[in-house]
């Protein structure tokens, strides 16, 4: 409204408002390429957050079922003779145990 | 217990991966379908962006623990050639495909300006098989497919992208304002 008072030459307030406008689109440029920077930083953190926690309680599970397998041990290794004798096979030339079983041999063979 | 690290990255990072994959499909989605109307398209679409960049973030932290993983034993070749792995091949092959297909789906999309749109889009489909292949791949592969947690993640992810798709394909007219909408916020950031 004062606007209009102030200037009433039509040109005079198209050029204004357009030099207002220049200079407001300058400062929010980064927020409009990014406009939810901060749901980006969230989800990064949250991302890293989870890999943490997935990857901590793959460990914390490992060691519960290592520790209950470890309670029969001197069963396991009275038949362990034979296994032991043979010598250690190399992973890779070994056909591979799937992983889902790994929580078994890896604590057999290299859980010390 | 110490050299078991790089397998729990490598199990940790897949399974972070295939959660942002999923949920960049479930933006993706929403931006189409516009199934909950709340979220501006513009700050759907950069969401969604970001969540594929991170995935193909995750699978590279999931391929470096696999990598660095000596009892496995995985080299290049199983890592990047599908049917190359002693272990489980074909299961193995979905993942390798599955990763190819996202590393494809986000090139195009991060050249979206300089390609046809009618390519980019064509390219874009493949990110349904990036999701089922890597879904195939973690419950028949992975080490935690008998996970009742993942199995429960699998399946209920699953179901709301099988939702989300369903109301995309038969809801055409929504559908196509949506991607009017998401083709304004595009050009808009």
């Amino acid at each position: 409204m004062t606007d209009r008072t102030q200037h009433p030459d039509p040109e005079e307030r198209i050029k204004r408002l357009q030099e207002r406008r220049a200079a407001s689109s300058d400062a929010p440029s980064a927020r409009r390429r990014h406009p939810a920077a901060k749901s980006r930083v969230l989800l990064a953190s949250l991302a890293l957050a989870s890999f943490g926690f997935v990857g901590a309680s793959m460990a914390a599970t490992q060691s519960v079922s290592t520790s209950t397998v470890a309670a029969p041990a001197p069963v396991v290794q009275a038949a362990a003779p034979v296994v032991s004798s043979a010598p250690a096979p190399s992973p890779k030339a070994a056909t591979p145990a799937p992983p889902a079983n790994r929580s078994v041999p890896v604590t057999a063979t290299r859980g010390s | 217990m110490r050299d078991q690290t790089w397998w729990y990255v490598a199990r940790s990072g897949g399974i972070v991966a295939w959660a942002l994959a999923a949920l960049a499909v479930i933006w993706g989605l929403q931006l189409s379908t516009r199934l909950v109307r709340k979220p501006a398209p513009a700050w759907v679409l950069d969401l969604h962006r970001f969540l594929g960049g991170l995935a193909v973030v995750f699978v590279g932290v999931h391929l470096f623990g696999l990598a660095l993983d000596s009892f496995i034993g995985f080299g290049p070749a199983e890592l990047f050639v599908p049917f190359a792995s002693s272990y489980k091949p074909t299961e193995v092959a979905l993942g390798v495909v599955a990763m190819y297909l996202l590393v494809a789906v986000e090139v195009t999309s991060l050249l979206m300006k300089r390609m046809p749109r009618r390519v980019w889009h064509g390219v874009h489909y493949a990110s349904y098989a990036v999701f089922v292949l890597g879904t195939m791949h973690g419950l028949l592969a992975g080490t935690d497919r008998s996970n009742v947690v993942f199995q429960w993640g699998c399946l209920i992810v699953s179901g709301i992208v099988l939702y989300m798709t369903l109301v995309r394909i038969l809801a055409p007219k929504r559908a196509s304002r949506g991607r009017s909408a998401a083709g304004r916020a595009g050009t808009a950031s």
